[in-house]
Parts: C-alpha cells; structure tokens; sequence
C-alpha cells in the first residue's frame, strides 16, 4: 500500500517538473512549424497550395498511431504487472488520441474533396482510420460503463490491447489494397521521397504535436490522480459521518 | 492588401486551408482549455475535502491514494 501510494506521490512531483519542458517547445515547434508550412514552403506542383493541409494532417495521423501504440502498450502494463499509474496513462491518453484521429479524418475530408473530388471514401486507409476512431470511443465508454472503476479499466484495458491489431493495418492499407489514399512518402525503406522544405515544417510539427501529447497527458494523469484523491476522502468523510 | 488576399485565397483553395486549420486550432486548443479547467476543477475539491476533514489530514494523507 505504501508502495502504491509512493509511486503516485513520487510522479505528480516529476509531473509538475516535467510538464513546462514538454509544453514550451511544444508550442515553440508549432508556431514556427505552421509559419513554414504556411508561408515558407512551396505548392505542390500537382496539389497547389492544398498540400498544406498535408503539415496538419499528416502529424496527426501519425499521433493517432502513436497514442494508440502508447495506449495498448500502458494497458498491456496494467493487466500484466499491476503498475498503478499504467491504467491511469490509458485513461488519461484516449480522449487526446480520439481528439488527433478526428482531427486526422476531418483535415483529411477537406483536402480530399478539392483534390479526389469526394469528402470521404470508403477505402482502406480511410476505413481504418475511422475504425480507430470509434476504438478510442468504445474504450473510453467501456472503462466508464461498470460500477467498479477497476472492472472498467479491466475492460477497457483488453480491448485497447485487441483494437492494436488495427495500427499496423491502417500503416500497411496502402500498400495491400489498392486505395485513393496515397501510399507512405515518409516513413518507407527507401528513405523520405518529400522535399527538404516540406520535409522539414512536417517534422516541426509532428515533433509540436507530440509534445503537445506528453505535456497533456502529464496534465490530464496529474487531475486522475486528483479525482482518485478527492473521491477516497469524501468516502472516508461519508464513513466517519455514518460513525458518529 | 492585395498581398493580403492572395495569400488568404491559397491559390482558390482558401476555404479548405483555413477550415483544416481553424478546426485543428479549435480541437486541439479546446482539449488543452478544457483539461486545464478539469485540473483546476479536480484541485479544488480536494483542497474543499481536506479543510472539511482536518483531524483526519494526517490519516487521510497516507490512505487516500492506496484506495
């Protein structure tokens, strides 16, 4: 027991310290992340000016992914070793990961409107993506569906860890089926097939946004940790009521 | 001006740029405002529970977090 609280203790002080480091370049590398992809990079000579939805849409996707890796990984952690603070990061990550694939989707949508000529398209990159999307949905309902926050953690936890088997499909869609979605130009063998100007406001904001990621989950693990606190003494101050 | 509203356009494709961009501001800046406020929230009531109870603060502090 005093291991347990120990450990909680021990990582709301190294939250506090930890978060400002996260969250200043976070904010640093988005801003000039979006004055390049904005200003200082050029049109696509097939795409115009529309590939600069591609410095949003792109990084979050990629956090969609990442998250969710992130989130399978902590639940995979709480199941197996009981760690106090493996549930509590699952929990605290899916409504950033749910924020990032709907974000993903939506800039997707506008960009591939002007340029497919539809809003949305039911082929494989696109399928998947949504189907993560609703991952991040189920899992957060899951947990908050039992009287027993534990059983629903428990719950949860499980299907983040079946629902992985959805991020290598939504990475390798594009090469198994044939999609409107192009394939990888980035993360593939034969190394980035972008130019360095847009290589580079592309990975300034994928390093923002996963900043962005680690201060807020920091932050959002910090008011769990607070909930938990707050809801064992108004138990205790209930019991010690009935007592007296 | 006219500096002003080429680069507003994109190239005609303005207001698929802007929306992309206005709602990835409005999402992800909504989430920070919102977990921020959560926070402050959270912090709150645990510091109104603990002025309701302080004979029992020494006690608590080691029990709470173990439950």
């Amino acid at each position: 027991m005093i291991q347990q609280y120990a450990n909680p203790a021990r990582f709301n002080r190294l939250a506090t310290t930890l978060m400002p480091w996260f969250a200043w370049p976070a904010g640093i590398l988005i801003v000039a992340g979006l004055y390049f992809a904005l200003f200082n990079s050029p049109p696509d000579y097939q795409q115009g000016d529309t590939v600069r939805i591609m410095y949003v849409h792109v990084p979050a996707a990629w956090m969609a992914l990442f998250v969710y890796t992130s989130m399978a990984i902590s639940s995979a952690v709480g199941l197996i070793w009981k760690h106090p603070l493996a549930h509590l990061s699952a929990q605290a990550a899916a409504p950033i990961g749910a924020c990032f694939t709907f974000v993903c989707l939506l800039t997707g949508s506008l960009w591939g409107k002007p340029m497919w000529g539809t809003w949305w398209v039911w082929d494989a990159r696109l399928t998947s993506v949504l189907i993560l999307f609703f991952l991040y949905l189920g899992f957060m309902a899951l947990q908050n569906a039992f009287d027993d926050p534990r059983r629903g953690e428990r719950s949860a936890a499980i299907l983040a860890i079946i629902g992985f088997i959805n991020v290598p499909i939504i990475k390798f869609s594009v090469d198994w089926w044939n999609t409107l979605h192009q394939p990888a130009s980035v993360v593939k063998m034969s190394g980035p097939a972008i130019h360095s100007s847009m290589l580079i406001p592309l990975f300034m904001m994928g390093v923002g946004f996963t900043l962005y990621f680690g201060a807020l989950l920091l932050l959002r693990m910090k008011t769990l940790m607070l909930a938990r606190r707050a809801r064992g003494m108004s138990m205790a101050q209930l019991h010690q009521q009935a007592a007296e | 001006m006219q500096m002003i509203s080429d680069f507003m356009a994109m190239g005609g494709y303005g207001g698929f740029i802007w929306t992309a961009y206005g709602a990835v501001a409005f999402v992800l800046g909504g989430l920070l405002i919102i977990s921020l406020r959560e926070n402050r929230a959270t912090a709150a009531e645990v510091a109104a529970l603990e002025a309701n109870s302080p004979r029992r603060r020494n006690k608590t502090d080691k029990e709470d977090d173990a439950t």
